[in-house]
């Protein structure tokens, strides 16, 4: 214990007499960490997200192809589609939503028709009803931002054939749920077929509930039976299909990363390996005065622990302070894409150990030994060469 | 015999080293024996290239001997494992090197405790007696100073203090004078001769005659191409 | 001796020890061993060292701790703001976050059409990574209908 002590010591003095080194190497190594983690947290923070509120997306949704894209379905056809009597499903509706460019947005707005059931989810006012005199709608917090509107004020929206419909804006949706609902219109089944330009008794797809979750490939099967060019999205391909969304993204900028690390270990092993004639010199002279191999190198690895460990502690937190504290800039662009209408983020940590280790173990470990083997190339050696 | 060997402090039998440069063979040291005691103080003298630092690191147990033996403290060091080795000399050998390689950048009271460090660090004993060791080599004031910064004297008592913090019974010095003026030179040798009296060995090599010539030396010896010779009468 | 023997000492040591080892959190008998008092050693003090490095893990372990306080009131915002969520989500009944808008498949990625040439689908290599950094042309983004 004291002998650790004493060789921590010793490797504090002597990461002080080169200090300037040691903080480049440290800044680098808090770099990589940072970067790379600021991706991870990012992205682990999104699937958190997405995560959270899985189970309230429907388990099928049923979409009609025609030459492979995505067509309109039949309202009056859902009962034959989908088997309404059997004994796991619990509800089905057709939906009737999609999306509208908003010139003066320059941006997407997600509309959504029909009677939605919005309890809970409104920050202020209520759910828009159908057949008022003025048609009334309810806005995600971006929208609302943008166009600077509350309940009880109006929204004028041009619809799909540029005419602008007046809508009467009845609700907020809650800022909790910006991620989800930043860009969303929900309306009144006639206005969103308006705005949407869908003709009536036609709909964008069905959504199926089911009340046992595990049934769905059955009952997906037992759909794609009735009819006969559909596309069944169970929630299990949606899981899959978002995960892969970050994963990809972020697996594509820690791939890009990888040169960056591996430019820091050829950066270390450059510095450290290529020894310096005083560096080696004082272990001779640590060996001639006394010392083992093996203090030699426990205060080496003192050395390049406190280096390589305080580096990857100081770029975690930074980190963290990135993603959570200045809302990811620089890096959302890239995980994000473009968007006129980014909600305001408000991520909530999620951490995962096995990143955090790898990243720790991709980065620390190869330092460490990076900078150990040649000092215990030059321990290794007879001491005579300190003597003279 | 017998009664030399009990006193021995430090002490080679037959020893060599060989260095195999390229095709070339140099003969460093060839077949010396030697043996110094407690309480006396031994010089060396030769030409430069003579083994002279050689014979030292072979004693002091730096060096690893191509035959022959070489006992610290009464034990044979030769067969020593490497890190018993290292043991043993740092408990009872004192090394001055000729380059005096004190570490830059550090104080001179850290470079004179280094050889603690790997044993727990200094202690308060520990730190008194440096402390007491720069005082009577006056550098008392200079014990906080980068040694990089200190004149060829100061830095010459600064490696003997670092050689002397462990109090071992045997202390080997390479060149103590060649880079000091008269006045300095006569205090290295006056500390020497006071180590002496406290009972120490010391072997010196040099070939200062203000150090050789000192009446406190018990006994000179002279290296020639790696081999010991009685001195000219 | 002028330097004070250990029995001058002695007091200041325990004390210095007992300071050092509470703030380490260690027990009084793993106290570092640097810990001399000013009288013996002026200005040289390797504890120093020591100290400033235990300062240095302090206020790193300080951050973190901050760090994960930080974390643990976002968790618990978001969870009192989950049943709300969860609500939005069910009454728009699209569950994808309303952030990629990069490509065709504009913020559904999941609701993709699968059979499309530039294949848009989230699991397909984006045909043009670079999409995602750098924005279009003012003018086209514009005309993109
Ligand atoms: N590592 C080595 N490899 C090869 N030859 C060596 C090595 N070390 C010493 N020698 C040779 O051994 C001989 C003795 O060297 P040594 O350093 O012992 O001389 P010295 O008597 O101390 O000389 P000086 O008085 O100049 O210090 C020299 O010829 C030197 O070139
Ligand atoms: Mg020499």
């Amino acid at each position: 214990m004291r002998r650790q002590w004493a060789l921590l010591e010793h490797a504090l003095g002597s990461l002080r007499r080169r200090a300037w080194r040691h903080v480049a190497l440290a800044v680098a190594v808090a770099l990589v960490v940072g970067v790379y983690g600021s991706a991870l947290l990012l992205a682990d923070a999104l699937r958190g997200e997405w995560r959270s509120t899985l189970a309230s997306v429907p388990d099928l949704v049923v979409q009609r192809l025609e030459g492979g894209r995505p067509a309109l379905v039949e309202v009056a056809a859902l009962a034959e589609v989908v088997p309404l009597d059997a004994p796991g499903v619990r509800s089905a509706e057709a939906r009737v939503w999609g999306y509208l460019f908003v010139e003066a947005l320059g941006a997407n707005v997600t509309v959504v028709g029909g009677e939605r059931p919005l309890d809970g989810a409104l920050a202020a006012g209520r759910a828009p009803r159908a057949g008022a005199e003025r048609p009334e709608c309810v806005v995600g917090v971006a929208l609302a931002d943008h166009f600077a509107v509350r309940p009880g004020d109006r929204l004028a929206v041009p619809d799909a054939r540029g005419e602008l419909v007046l809508l009467e804006v009845v609700g907020v949706f809650v800022a909790a749920s910006a991620l989800q609902t930043a860009d969303v219109l929900v309306t009144d089944d006639a206005t969103a077929r308006r705005l949407l330009a869908l003709p009536e008794g036609r709909a964008t797809d069905y959504a199926v509930t089911l009340s046992r979750p595990e049934e769905a490939p059955v009952i997906a099967g037992q759909v794609r039976a009735r009819m006969s060019d559909a596309r069944v999205i169970e929630r299990d391909a949606l899981v899959r299909t978002y995960e892969l969304t970050f994963d990809g993204r972020s697996g594509l900028l820690s791939a890009l990363l990888v040169p960056c690390l591996a430019v820091l270990l050829l950066l270390v092993w450059e510095r450290l390996s290529g020894l310096g004639e005083a560096e080696r010199r004082e272990i001779g002279v640590l060996k001639a005065v006394g010392w083992e191999t093996r203090d030699v190198l426990t205060a080496r690895l003192w050395e390049s622990a406190i280096v390589a460990v305080g580096g990857a502690w100081v770029g975690a937190l930074a980190a963290y302070a990135h993603v959570f504290w200045l809302d990811a800039v620089g890096l959302r662009g890239a995980l994000f894409g473009w968007s006129a209408l980014h909600p305001p983020l408000e991520l909530t940590p999620v951490i995962d150990p096995t990143a955090a280790w790898t990243l720790l173990g991709v980065v620390v470990v190869p330092f460490v030994g990076a900078s150990i083997v040649p000092a215990w190339r030059a321990a290794s050696i007879d001491v005579d060469e300190a003597i003279r | 015999m017998t009664e030399r060997a009990s006193a021995e402090a430090i002490g080679a039998t037959d020893v060599a080293k060989r260095y195999f440069d390229g095709a070339t063979r140099v003969h460093a040291v060839e077949g010396v024996s030697l043996s110094v005691a407690r309480g006396e103080l031994v010089v060396v003298q030769g030409t430069s290239g003579s083994g002279k630092t050689t014979l030292l690191g072979l004693l002091g147990g730096l060096i690893a001997p191509t035959r022959g033996d070489v006992r610290i403290a009464g034990k044979s060091t030769v067969h020593m494992r490497d890190h018993h080795r290292t043991r043993w000399r740092r408990a009872h050998v004192g090394f001055v090197f000729q380059e005096l390689q004190l570490i830059r950048r550090m104080s001179l009271l850290e470079n004179v405790l280094l050889p603690l460090v790997p044993s727990g660090g200094a202690r308060m004993t520990h730190v008194e007696r440096a402390e007491r060791l720069l005082e009577r080599f006056g550098l008392a004031e200079k014990r906080d100073v980068g040694v990089e910064r200190l004149s060829g004297g100061e830095r010459q008592r600064g490696a003997l203090a670092r050689a002397l913090v462990l109090e071992p019974e045997v202390l080997l010095l390479d060149e103590p004078t060649a880079h000091v003026d008269a006045e300095n030179a006569a205090r290295v040798v006056d500390l020497l001769a006071e180590e002496k009296a406290a009972g120490r060995a010391i072997l010196a090599t040099t070939h200062d005659p203000r150090l050789a010539d000192d009446p406190r030396v018990d006994r000179a010896v002279v290296m020639e191409a790696g081999q010991l010779r009685a001195p000219d009468a | 001796m002028p330097r004070g023997g250990g029995l001058a000492t002695a007091p200041h040591r325990n004390l210095t020890k007992q300071l050092l080892g509470r703030g380490l959190g260690l027990g009084p008998g793993v106290a570092p061993p640097f810990c001399y008092t000013r009288e013996v050693s002026r200005s040289f003090q390797p504890g120093r060292r020591l100290r400033a490095f235990i300062a240095a893990i302090g206020a790193l372990a300080l951050l973190s701790a901050g760090v994960v306080a930080d974390a643990a009131t976002r968790r618990g915002v978001a969870a009192a703001a989950l049943d709300a969520r969860r609500a939005a989500v069910r009454g728009v009944g699209l569950g994808d976050l309303a952030l990629s808008s990069s490509a065709r498949w504009i913020r559904h990625p999941t609701q993709a059409e699968p059979g499309a040439p530039f294949q848009d689908l989230p699991s397909t290599f984006d045909v043009d990574p670079a999409g995602a950094v750098v924005g279009p042309p003012a003018p086209r983004a514009r005309r993109e209908r």
